[in-house]
């Protein structure tokens, strides 16, 4: 629609609606962006930062072995998590949505996502107590006598795993549900009049359909998991250090905020790749 | 309250697309009109562009003798009933009425004493207290009907107001929109696409499309004596059949595909001259099959292609000798005895028939 | 057939509901643990922990700094966000997806990142870490969370709604005030309440960016450093359950709103 002259003038007016939240956003998502990119093309030496321009902090990215490992430790997780997650999350979605009686579908799902509600912090502490060396996994485990002695499940990459699956079941049973919910039944309907059986019902129509829903939600689980620092410092430990972590060190025990920011400007190169892909391949999907 | 409406040379674009190209209308006082065409025709355009919402990008809009061209709704003598109803979910059915007295700054009594005053005239007496949700269709659009005239606009503009609601309630509505509109004597502008709607409801039809004012008179008017193919196609089923005009005089001698014959002049809706090509336009209704009356018009004899029952007729397609085979559609009386296959002569009054500018299908 | 299916069925969520609920029991069920070490055996109940948590100044007052941050950053972060909104749904800006897509911009960086930037920024201009750099960093997250809720919210049928009253005589403000805010009011309150609890729960960004005064998360964290303990759990039951409160106050809004509908 063309603007009239009324409308135009409004216009400058409605610019007034928006600004508050532009402004804030400059100020404290772009300028401190901004700052963290200046700041890891600085360098620290002892207990200065020099502020002459360097590509030194990424050069020792890759020079130094425990770093890179920190990358991999952590693209290796998040990738277990994600498949791990979605696994176990379409099923629950989808006997919640389908087989599950129709008034008690929305209690259902609250139920399945009311932990999802605790703070982080809380929840992989929760994790730390059943997975303890006294905990009620390895107890219940030694009464059944399937093992003599406790098995060390804390500070290792599977409690990490675990914490992780945990939350991102919840989430990703959310997103599935819900685009379950949103496919008309008559497609089911209509495949079952075709002559298609459950399963291929199932394999032929249903999944592909909810496929592009099933890619947010993992990457939004890709995203939330790589930048994680909580679950893999509670339940996962110092033994293998994932990128977040290495970030923190920097922070703490080194003051060193140019390597902090090059390693968190290189955390958020990886996720832009991957939403990249995630998208390429939607356009994909909807061409 | 009442006031005209002049619109002169209106044009709108979206873009490089002209909504509206150079409408020229004037409606006078405490009228009831409908702007009526298929949906794209500009109808909508325009009653946005009378209700201020949107700005012509050329002509003017005047309302009772004022130029109004730039003047904001808020300020327009006018108010608009809307599709949705777009009444406000949060208040009162009585506050939804008040709303415009409130802007007005009209106390709270007075104002809840004529909002509840607006929700009899629309037959909700006693519903003052309840909210929109609590509504059926039909009811919200009495709503939004109160709540326009509240604040006694001079035109009320109606957009599609009765698009919503099923059959029955429709016919109602347009029965109970008349009767408030000769109580009040506000000017209504309505726009439908509903032919029948319009003319159930109208003073003056006017007829648009593509941006366009392709006819304007009373119901009857433009149905028997469209000025266009499109408005007579529009108002309901036509027959169109090539013609010449062979001369002028008092009467028009037309050669046509059933012989030359004389017509009224006044049976031209356009400028006549020998040698000028027309489209002749008849109505089903008015084809009688058998017998010819006298001074009735023969079509000749066709095939019957196919029928159809309509409860008051029988809708025919016959295939005439006359046209090389091409159909003509006729209705014939309820108690007609005819088959596909059957051989059928069709007549016609010549005073039934209207010439039309030739123009393409 | 059908039968072993549904028994399967049912089967798989019983192991699901009974993963997901497994470390919450576990941490309400040792909250109540009578003695020092929250594993087995249970030898409660007891409340002993619970009067310690709230027998614990620097954990009340944590509370307090939390609810203060929750409360006052996502007022700042809803009206703003629904300003930008209103701005962005009803009226035609130029470059506006450019607009949405800036202010949306903080829902996809990790909160890991946006921390360390406010951190950065605070430290190159010389600003103290407190509670208000936290209530900064949360509206930063919560902003865009609150303006892509209400702008969801802001359909095409209320535009006609806003028409009829500026057609009926309202000036703008009033079509914002009497129309717009309280016709969307059930969205702007989930979207309140939504990032209150998001605030609550934060930990990274109110671990960097907090000194003295620091949020029930980061307290919780540094009761982490004595290992296993009942006072933990007891502590994290009460977040648990707060949260969880908030989130049934939102639901029933979200409930209420789509019956009315």
């Amino acid at each position: 629609m063309a603007a009239s002259g009324a409308e135009r003038h409004e216009g400058r007016r409605a610019f007034g609606f928006v600004l508050p939240a532009l402004a804030w956003t400059f100020c404290f998502f772009v300028v401190p962006f901004a700052f963290m990119v200046a700041m890891s093309l600085w360098e620290r030496t002892g207990t200065e930062i020099v502020r002459s321009w360097t590509p030194a902090n990424y050069v020792a990215f890759f020079a130094r072995p425990h770093f890179v490992q920190g990358l991999v430790n952590s693209l290796e997780i998040t990738a277990t998590v994600t498949v791990l997650s979605v696994i176990l999350a379409y099923p629950l979605a989808w006997i919640i949505a389908e087989r599950v009686p129709a008034r008690w579908q929305r209690a259902a799902l609250m139920l399945a996502v009311l932990p999802f509600w605790t703070s982080y912090v809380v929840r992989s502490y929760a994790w730390l107590l059943v997975l303890a060396q006294n905990g009620i996994v390895n107890r219940s485990l030694m009464a059944t006598g399937l093992i003599d002695e406790p098995l060390q499940l804390t500070s290792t990459r599977t409690a990490t795993v675990i914490g992780f699956v945990h939350f991102f079941v919840m989430l990703l049973t959310l997103t599935i549900y819900a685009n379950l919910k949103q496919l008309s039944p008559n497609y089911a309907r209509a495949a079952a009049d075709l002559g298609a059986g459950p399963v291929r019902t199932f394999l032929h129509v249903i999944l592909p359909l909810t496929l592009p829903g099933i890619m947010v939600g993992a990457f939004l689980t890709f995203v939330l998991c790589i930048g994680d620092y909580v679950t893999p410092q509670i339940l996962g430990g110092n033994n293998e250090l994932v990128l977040p972590q290495i970030v923190m060190l920097q922070l703490g025990r080194r003051a060193d905020l140019p390597m902090a920011s090059a390693l968190a400007i290189l955390l958020m190169v990886v996720v832009t790749l991957a939403y990249l892909a995630c998208a390429r391949w939607l356009k994909l999907e909807r061409a | 309250m009442t006031a005209d409406v002049e619109v002169r040379c209106v044009t709108y674009r979206f873009g490089d697309v002209a909504a509206l190209s150079g409408i020229d209308l004037r409606i006078a006082a405490g009228r009831f009109v409908v702007l009526l065409g298929p949906s794209g025709c500009g109808k909508t355009t325009l009653l946005s562009v009378l209700g201020g919402f949107l700005a012509p990008s050329e002509g003017q809009v005047l309302i009772g003798g004022r130029d109004m061209t730039a003047v904001p709704p808020a300020k327009r003598p006018t108010t608009t009933v809307f599709q949705d109803y777009a009444l406000f979910p949060h208040m009162t059915l009585g506050a939804n009425v008040g709303f415009g007295l409130r802007m007005r700054g009209v106390g709270r009594a007075e104002r809840d004493s004529r909002a509840a005053d607006m929700l009899r005239l629309v037959g909700l007496e006693g519903a003052f207290g309840k909210r929109p949700h609590e509504l059926s269709g039909g009811q919200r659009q009495r709503v939004a009907l109160a709540r326009a005239l509240a604040v006694e606009p001079d035109v009320l503009l109606l957009d599609e107001p009765l698009g919503a609601l099923d059959l029955a309630l429709r016919r109602q509505m347009q029965q109970e929109l008349k009767a408030i509109q000769r109580r009040i004597g506000t000017t209504f502008i309505h726009v439908t696409h509903d032919q029948e709607e319009a003319m159930a409801i109208a003073d003056e039809i006017v007829v648009m499309n593509a941006g366009r004012v392709r006819d304007h008179g009373s119901p009857a008017r433009v149905y028997l004596r469209p000025r266009c193919r499109f408005s007579a196609a529009f108002m309901g089923e036509a027959n169109f059949v090539s013609g010449r005009i062979e001369a002028v005089g008092a009467a028009l001698a037309v050669m046509t595909p059933f012989g030359c014959h004389d017509l009224p002049a006044g049976a031209a809706a356009c400028e006549t001259a020998p040698g000028k090509r027309v489209d002749l336009c008849f109505r089903p209704e008015h084809l009688d099959s058998g017998d010819l009356r006298p001074g009735a018009l023969d079509l000749g004899s066709g095939t019957v292609e196919d029928i159809g029952f309509f409860g008051t007729f029988h809708r025919a397609r016959v295939a005439l000798d006359a046209l090389g085979g091409a159909p003509v559609i006729a209705h014939l009386p309820q108690g007609a005895r005819t088959e596909p296959g059957m051989r059928l002569r069709l007549g016609l009054d010549p005073a039934r028939i209207v010439l039309l500018p030739e123009e393409p299908e | 057939m059908r039968g072993v299916a549904a028994w399967a069925g049912a089967f798989y969520l019983a192991a699901l509901y009974g993963f997901i609920f497994l470390p919450v029991a576990v941490l309400v069920l040792f909250s109540f643990q009578g003695s020092r070490l929250p594993i087995p055996p249970f030898d409660g109940p007891s409340l002993e922990w619970y009067a310690t948590v709230l027998g614990d100044r620097k954990l009340t007052g944590a509370v307090v700094h939390s609810l203060l941050v929750a409360l006052v950053s996502s007022a700042f972060a809803c009206v703003t966000g629904f300003l930008a909104a209103y701005g962005l749904a009803r009226h035609r800006l130029p470059a506006a997806a450019f607009q949405r897509a800036l202010i949306t911009a903080p829902l996809t960086v990790s909160y890991l990142i946006i921390g360390l930037g406010l951190l950065i920024l605070f430290n190159m201009l010389g600003v103290g870490r407190s509670l208000l750099t936290v209530g900064i960093g949360h509206a930063v997250i919560n902003m865009p969370l609150c303006f892509a809720i209400i702008y969801s919210q802001m359909g095409a049928h209320q535009v006609n709604i806003e028409r009829a009253a500026r057609d009926l005589g309202a000036a703008d403000w009033q079509v914002l005030t009497l129309v717009t805010a309280p016709m969307l009011a059930p969205a702007v309150m989930a979207a309140y309440l939504l990032s209150v609890t998001f605030s609550w729960d934060e930990f990274i960004i109110a671990f960097l960016l907090s000194r003295f005064d620091v949020t029930l998360p980061v307290e919780i964290w540094s009761l982490l450093r004595s290992g296993l303990d009942p006072k933990t759990n007891a502590a994290g039951s009460l977040v648990f359950l707060i949260s969880v409160a908030l989130v049934a106050a939102m639901e029933f809004l979200l409930s209420r709103r789509a019956t009315r509908r």
